[in-house]
């Protein structure tokens, strides 16, 4: 198989979450000696591009999307060996948790998953966050995002809480800050200091896309 | 203001046979913790009952409808005060009523279907606290394994606790209507709690023989909760609540409407289609039953309602295709709602008069023809203040009353 087809079918794998035979398809790929960045960028990426775009349309659901995870990591287990020592092309860092008080993580960790997808590393930091380890995580790893996640509308003002913990710390600026979760809105994203709102995760990646650009762009001019 | 001229009972019966009442019914539900600030604010004495204070006993009975949930059991002064028409009953924990065993060494708090739980402090300054799933029993498990799992036993002489004394005498002795639940814990919804939220959605996918097993194991235990409390007490019920389940999020469906079809639904049908022969066995013809799902889960409606869901709660007022208007529109002639009132922004955030509007505008939607009894759109949290709740009823009392004329 030339080297076009078979990012083309893996990137067909992906879309249809058939793990064993997008996991093989990889191996192969590596095989025939194609460049790791080129399987994760023309192979994986597209296609998960393709599911979280299909997410956002309700045509695909969680089974769906977790498939195409799995997919997509376990290709990344064997690419990620090949490509430590050379430039890797992570897209931005970011700190993803849910907030103090809430134990909710679905939402966030699909989340997680589609960031990953879209190159990003991810620090999912897990559930029921303090602000102080949320800061201590977004600086410790050199954060560009800080995503915060909450269900529950009694623990969403620890939302907000967080955002002043930075502001207080002085590292606002530092760092963009997005928020999501069923109760969670646009308004109130806004009303706690937040810089945006995530209304689904392929949202949230977006938005995160776009900030990396900016920041790029900014540092270019 | 109208006049009331029926009592409670015969109030909610005409409502969910979808034929207008006198007044929108009124029903209520809130968690132990708000519930104990709802007392002191009616100004009704402290629930210091210890078997009930699951807050302050780790050990303690726990009523709520689900096995995590810290739902109160909502006392008749209460619902005299706030003149509600429900009152609300639940089966006990199957694992000698306590619901949680706990053990210190590891702080966790383990269900009577074996789960290891959590508790977390909300934290925010409301008080309160929620308990979560640390560890899925079954995540690992084999079609096989399932044989041999210890599942909860509805003979269990605690599961009915008080309820065969508790329930006649609220029929005899009072005005209002029973809503009753035995199920504690569901199919579908069980499945994720035993499995795990990202292992029974792979299997949904990918495994269905194991979730074809697993479905079979808790629809077993579901309708045998259900045979047990019916046989007991359920010639006093005016409606039937199932284990709740949920399918939506705040957008979308859990799963494809294709899987739900293939997976789900066949146990749905059979359970919805035993619990109403049990309900005839007992000569009840008149309770109707309810389901409940959180979420945007418009596009399984319609196999709900062929298959014999009756009444449809919360009546979550997600904004996306399953807005209270529309269900109505699609559905309200053949089933009634319970719920509707949106917990996660205008209860907790809201003035009094953004609750007064949407209550207006909820019995404006959903009431005409009968077929609707106001309730918050799910258990009320406490960052819901008592100026809300008191708005929502107040509101209740103000357009509530047929005709409906907004």
């Amino acid at each position: 198989m030339d080297d076009r087809t078979l990012l083309e079918k893996l990137a067909f794998r992906v879309i249809k979450g058939q793990v064993k035979d997008g996991v093989a398809l990889t191996q192969q790929g590596i095989d025939q000696g194609i460049n790791a960045h080129l399987v994760i960028n023309e192979g994986l990426v597209p296609g998960m591009d393709v599911v979280g775009e299909l997410f956002r349309t309700n045509q695909y659901f969680i089974p769906e999307v977790l498939l195409a995870a799995r997919t997509m990591n376990g290709s990344m287990a064997l690419l990620k060996p090949l490509i430590v020592g050379s430039i890797t092309e992570t897209v931005g860092v970011a700190v993803v948790g849910t907030v103090k008080g809430d134990i909710h993580d679905i939402g966030k960790n699909l989340v997680c998953m589609l960031l990953e997808a879209a190159q990003f590393r991810v620090h999912n930091i897990g559930v029921n966050n303090t602000p102080e380890k949320i800061l201590e995580q977004a600086e410790q790893h050199g954060a560009d995002i800080v995503g915060l996640s909450a269900l529950l509308s009694v623990t969403m003002p620890n939302i907000g809480k967080t955002v002043e913990h930075f502001e207080k710390m002085g590292v606002r600026n530092k760092y963009k800050i997005i928020c999501g979760g069923a109760p969670v809105t646009a308004k109130f994203a806004k009303e706690c200091g937040t810089d945006a709102y995530g209304a689904n995760a392929p949202e949230a990646v977006k938005i995160c896309r776009q900030w990396i650009e900016d920041k790029r762009a900014s540092a270019a001019s | 203001m109208g006049k009331k001229t029926m009592t409670s009972r015969e109030r909610v019966r005409r409502a969910v046979l979808l034929q207008e009442p006198d007044r929108v019914p009124r029903d209520i539900w809130i968690t132990q913790d708000s519930y104990v600030a709802l007392r002191r604010e009616l100004g009704l004495s402290p629930v210091v009952s210890k078997p009930w204070d699951w807050q302050n006993t780790p050990n303690a009975i726990r009523p709520g409808a689900t096995t995590w949930s810290t739902d109160a059991r909502v006392q008749l002064d209460v619902a005299e005060k706030l003149d509600l028409d429900i009152i609300r009953r639940s089966g006990y924990p199957t694992n000698g009523g306590r619901g949680f065993v706990y053990r210190a060494e590891d702080e966790l708090y383990t269900d009577e279907w074996g789960v290891p739980h959590h508790r977390a402090e909300f934290e925010t300054g409301y008080g309160g606290a929620h308990f979560e799933i640390r560890i899925y029993p079954l995540a690992e498990a084999t079609v096989k394994d399932l044989d041999d799992y210890p599942w909860p036993d509805p003979h269990d002489p605690s599961f009915l606790g008080d309820l065969p004394e508790d329930i006649p005498r609220i029929y005899k002795d009072t005005p209002y209507a029973i809503l009753g639940q035995f199920g504690r814990g569901g199919i579908y919804e069980q499945a994720k709690y035993l499995r795990g939220f990202e292992q029974i959605f792979i299997d949904m996918a990918i495994d269905q023989e194991f979730v074809h097993a697993l479905f079979e194991k808790l629809l077993a235990v579901e309708l045998e909760m259900n045979r047990v409390g019916i046989h007991a007490v359920g010639k006093y019920l005016s409606i039937l609540r199932l284990s709740p389940e949920d399918l939506g999020t705040q957008t979308s469906t859990l799963v494809s409407p294709q899987i739900h079809e293939e997976v789900v639904r066949p146990y749905y049908k059979r359970r919805f289609h035993e619990v109403r022969k049990m309900l005839d066995e007992v000569g009840n013809r008149d309770c109707k039953i309810m389901y409940h799902s959180c979420g945007a889960a418009y596009p399984m409606m319609p196999g709900l309602v062929e298959d014999g869901m009756e009444i449809f709660d919360p009546l979550q007022p997600v904004e996306v295709i399953s807005e209270p208007w529309r269900l109505k529109k699609d559905f309200g002639s053949r089933i009634a709602f319970l719920g509707g009132i949106n917990v996660q922004s205008t209860l907790p955030r809201g003035t009094p008069e953004d609750v007064r509007q949407e209550v207006r505008q909820r019995i404006k939607e959903m009431a005409p023809g009968g077929g609707y009894i106001l309730s918050p759109a799910h258990r009320m949290l406490p960052d819901i203040s008592f100026r809300n709740i008191k708005a929502m009823y107040d509101a209740g009392e103000e357009f509530g009353y047929y005709p409906i004329n907004l």
